[in-house]
């Protein structure tokens, strides 16, 4: 048998901690809209995590030679025993404690490390978050929709989260199209390009973090305003095409601005 | 560093402790009706008791004392129809005392189940959707004065007055 390097149980573990954490919210998705089109919406998880996950993964594939050792083996196990919570939340927590681990032991897998507990706190956060505040943030939106709406003379009224237009459609807005949640996944998306093209993280960095805060929210209002008009719109925004040409509109912006800030921030060294 | 020994060990225990952390997460996230039978057999009872029917995909069940049964629909061709339920439940107060905490202040008169929760908090529903081979986005029990029927994952909302008026109105 081959050598047992640490990077091999680190994918071990960053594997079964992921499929644990989603497998619930998947599975319950694949019940809801059967498997293809819960497959057109990414089986009701955002493509970014897909994405960083698999990330994460192939940097961990990359040749290095620390060994693994006896105290590697039990934090794995320990892990995985702690793993078997059912609370998708709490395995995201403790996937985010074996990234600290990794952050801690491993100077070849730091950044990699890095990644993963950013990936791993934003669900537990975005929880608490939205315990604490869920009729502020919701509110918030539907305020800047309304606002939105009447930069076009469009006029609408605003009640908590819901938003009616003056024809009497009605836009009820929950976490899932908060733009909270848009915000949290763009800054995760952000963070990660940083970590792998720059590394280090100071004031300059912050440039393109306050383009990512600007230009994602004010997508989102526009899509949240598309939607109230009407039922079809509704339909068409809402549904997994208009999801996805939101994501394909979003993502590209964030990597793009992303990118310009590591330049940015390069240029100012 | 391991010995081959150990490594092999610690594969064989990876595998299992995989395994079986995932096992228990499948067998809690799928609905199945085995875990609560006592809920089947409640339901079961209840649907035999009672008369239903569907109209336009709205399940109206009827037999009950709750304000929803005053009412009938009007818009049949509502584009809300689709894919909605409407229901009522023996221990509506229960729901309704349950949903409270989901309910934002600034809009009282909507009750509404937050998408994750349902399959946990009520299986039963999960026996009529079995049953039916009903699409489920949302369903709500219990009328107050304004109720409001939410559509599609709880983005969208009506006024039930819209599609509903009270008999002795028709």
């Amino acid at each position: 048998m081959n050598t047992l390097y640490r990077h091999h149980i680190f994918v071990l573990i960053i594997l079964v901690g992921f499929l644990n954490a989603t497998i619930k919210p998947v599975s319950l998705h694949i019940l809801e809209l059967g498997c293809f089109n819960s497959a057109l919406q990414t089986f009701g998880v955002s493509i970014v995590v897909w994405a960083i996950w698999l990330l994460i993964i192939k940097r961990l594939f990359q040749p290095a030679k620390e060994e693994a050792t006896k105290q590697d083996v039990w934090v794995a196990i320990l892990t995985l025993i702690a793993l078997h919570v059912t609370s998708s939340t709490l395995c995201w927590l403790i996937l985010a404690c074996f990234a600290v681990f990794i952050i801690y032991t491993s100077s070849q897998h730091k950044i990699c490390g890095q990644i993963l507990l950013a990936l791993a706190i934003r669900e537990p956060i975005s929880q608490v978050v939205f315990q604490l505040f869920t009729p502020s943030l919701l509110a918030f939106d539907s305020t800047m929709v309304k606002l939105f709406l009447s930069m076009f003379s469009l006029d609408s009224n605003v009640s908590g989260n819901l938003v009616s237009s003056d024809y009497g459609y009605n836009l009820f807005i929950l976490k899932g199209c908060s733009s909270f949640i848009n915000l949290s996944y763009a800054l995760l998306c952000w963070f990660v390009i940083f970590k792998l093209y720059y590394a280090k993280l100071h004031f300059k960095t912050f440039v393109s973090c306050i383009g990512v805060i600007l230009v994602i929210p004010i997508l989102n209002y526009m899509r949240l305003s598309l939607m109230t008009q009407g039922m079809e719109m509704f339909n068409f925004i809402h549904g997994s095409a208009g999801n996805n040409i939101f994501n394909a509109i979003t993502l590209p912006l964030v990597i793009l601005i992303s990118l310009w800030g590591v330049g940015y921030a390069k240029s100012k060294k | 560093m391991l010995s081959q020994k150990n490594s092999t060990s610690f594969i064989f225990v990876f595998f299992l402790l995989s395994v079986s952390s995932l096992t228990l997460k499948l067998l809690f996230a799928w609905p199945s009706s085995n875990i609560v039978p006592e809920n089947r057999n409640y339901l079961t009872s209840y649907m035999e008791a009672n008369e239903y029917e569907f109209t336009d995909s709205w399940l109206l069940v009827r037999g009950s004392d709750y304000q929803i049964l005053k009412y009938k629909p009007v818009n049949k061709t509502a584009h809300c129809a689709k894919n909605m339920l409407i229901i009522e439940m023996h221990h509506s107060a229960e729901l309704v005392a349950m949903l409270e905490d989901s309910i934002s202040k600034e809009n009282e008169e909507l009750i509404y189940l937050y998408k994750g929760q349902r399959y946990q908090q009520f299986p039963q529903f999960q026996v009529l959707l079995d049953k039916y081979k009903i699409k489920l986005p949302f369903m709500f029990s219990d009328v107050p004065r304004h109720v409001y029927a939410i559509y599609q994952e709880t983005h969208t909302c009506f006024s039930l007055s819209e599609f509903f008026k009270p008999l002795d109105e028709i």
